[in-house]
């Protein structure tokens, strides 16, 4: 206190003195010496452990033949997927991949002349009638014809899903071939290619779509399920439970001997910085960061909330969080 | 010997030696520059003064040590980001009351919870066979103080404690707290006020 500011306290200067002696005589707990050394050690190994940093350890011998094996690991699972993918969606292979298309038309059909293209409009679009293999490349139609066979019952008639208007469409010639790259580009449209695949492969893409949508039916709800944030938030909130019940405990905080409650804890997060990752957008500012806390907290990942939080508090010590704010 | 009576005999502990230190920014500055004896000074010279903030604001000793550790703990991982824009201990309180005020509204608690069994005079000392009477009445006296600052409401409390333990001046407690400083020096004003007022028959 300053003497400005002793005048402006309206309080006569013997009685404020006294009062601060007494105070001062009075107080005098300081915290247990376990939870100094703690302080001291850690703020120790914080220091030392900068210049380990930042000198290349035997884990940066490491880096580059790790960051090979993950990338090729990633692109052959990429890869693999987009090929997955694609047997299941050809449509979407059809824009991608427009070579297949200038093939000849079936046996028997050859003679047959072909109307101008581009000049005849495109066919009104019949999702059903459409033949959505006739675009695929020969290998990628079989590759799913025999994952479908492989998923359809034995016995089953491969034929059973095809509406007569698609068998009729199979047998019968088509009047147009025509198509501009737009119009294949926004949809799949009939070619002469549909002429010339089997009925029995036009079912057999037709029930694989089916199947490949139920298998996304199946494997989304387990997504779901991973998803929930209850599992990993309810052994976080019984730790915390068991810890305040042991803070509220003054007894058993004293049983805890040489080594403070949180000295362990807050010694390995002198070292390790949290969990959010060091150019994330939220990190920018504290407004940001808190934004994102609250983000995660209204989507239920309270976990992933309060450890923001802890990271945001890590940074930004001195933010002054608003009125009103409850933390995660 | 133990730990704690070697603290306190450590040389960083004693007051002549705090005194030919530098200041408490020189210090964090070269904490942060990587000297580790220069965060020793520093905590030997605040740590009671924090401790007793938040024994006082929080009421509970358990709780106190833990919000004590993430202070400090915080101020160790901030250290590379100090800059010198105040004094050191309007910074380290800054750093007490936010964490403070954290844990209170974590806990959803209107007010500090206060641990029964907690004796707050445990390490007062004892009367002695020499003047009894007068350490009795000196151990009346701090008992009765302890109360009336547990009995203050807890913004005025808080800057009680400030002006006390971190010593900060009005500017400096409006600083930490995130008021004005006419808000803080009413506040200490009515905290001193009812003070004098429980102590007019002791003092």
């Amino acid at each position: 206190m300053s003497v400005r500011d002793d005048r402006e306290l309206d309080l006569p200067p013997s009685d404020l003195a006294k009062l601060e002696r007494l105070y001062r005589d009075t107080a005098r707990e300081e915290p247990p010496p376990a939870v100094d050394e703690a302080i001291r050690a850690a703020a120790r190994r914080a220091v030392h452990a900068r210049p380990s940093l930042a000198r290349p350890a035997l884990s940066s011998s490491w880096r580059l033949p790790l960051s090979i094996a993950a990338v090729l690991v990633l692109s052959v699972t990429l890869t693999l997927m987009l090929s997955d993918r694609g047997a299941h969606l050809p449509a979407t292979r059809e824009a991608a991949a427009p070579a297949p298309r200038a093939q000849p038309p079936a046996t028997g059909r050859v003679g047959r002349p072909r109307p101008e293209p581009a000049v005849t409009p495109p066919p009104p679009r019949t999702p059903l009638s459409e033949p959505t293999s006739a675009v695929v490349p020969p290998k990628l139609a079989e590759s799913t014809a025999q994952e479908v066979e492989q998923m359809t019952p034995p016995g089953a008639p491969a034929e059973r899903n095809v509406p007569p208007v698609q068998q009729a469409a199979a047998t019968a010639p088509r009047p147009s071939t025509a198509r501009t790259l737009s119009s294949e580009d926004s949809a799949p449209q009939p070619s002469a290619q549909a002429e010339q695949t089997p009925a029995s492969n036009l079912s057999r893409t037709t029930s694989g779509r089916e199947a490949a949508e139920a298998r996304t039916a199946a494997v989304n709800p387990e997504a779901e399920t991973n998803a929930m944030p209850g599992a990993q938030v309810e052994p976080r909130l019984q730790a915390e439970s068991r810890a305040d019940e042991s803070a509220g405990a003054p007894a058993q905080s004293k049983q805890r001997g040489a080594l403070p409650p949180r000295a362990s804890a807050t010694a390995a997060g002198a070292t390790a910085l949290p969990s959010a990752s060091p150019g994330a957008p939220w990190e920018a500012s504290a407004e940001a960061w808190l934004k994102h806390v609250d983000e995660l907290r209204g989507a239920g990942r309270l976990a992933e909330a309060r450890e923001s939080f802890a990271a945001f508090r890590l940074r930004y010590p001195e933010y002054r969080l608003p009125a009103g704010y409850v933390t995660p | 010997m133990t730990s704690q009576s070697a603290a306190v005999a450590s040389p960083a502990y004693t007051p002549a030696a705090m005194h030919a230190q530098p200041p408490d920014e020189e210090l964090m500055l070269r904490f942060g520059a990587g000297d580790a004896a220069a965060f020793d000074t520093l905590y030997a010279r605040h740590r009671g003064g924090v401790f007793r903030y938040l024994l006082r604001q929080c009421g509970n000793r358990a709780q106190a040590e833990e919000l004590f550790q993430d202070i400090w703990m915080n101020l160790v991982q901030a250290r590379t980001r100090y800059r010198v824009q105040a004094k050191f201990a309007t910074y380290l309180y800054t750093l007490a009351h936010n964490r403070l005020m954290d844990h209170f509204r974590r806990q959803r608690a209107a007010g500090p919870v206060y641990d029964q069994q907690d004796d707050p005079l445990a390490e007062f000392p004892a009367p002695s066979t020499a003047e009894p009477e007068r350490l009795v009445q000196s151990r009346q006296q701090a008992e009765r103080l302890l109360d009336l600052v547990r009995e203050l409401p807890p913004a005025q409390r808080e800057t009680f404690l400030l002006s006390q333990e971190g010593e900060l001046s009005l500017e400096q407690i409006a600083q930490a707290t995130g008021c004005t400083r006419e808000t803080a020096k009413s506040r200490l004003r009515y905290a001193l006020a009812k003070l004098r007022e429980g102590m007019q028959e002791l003092l």
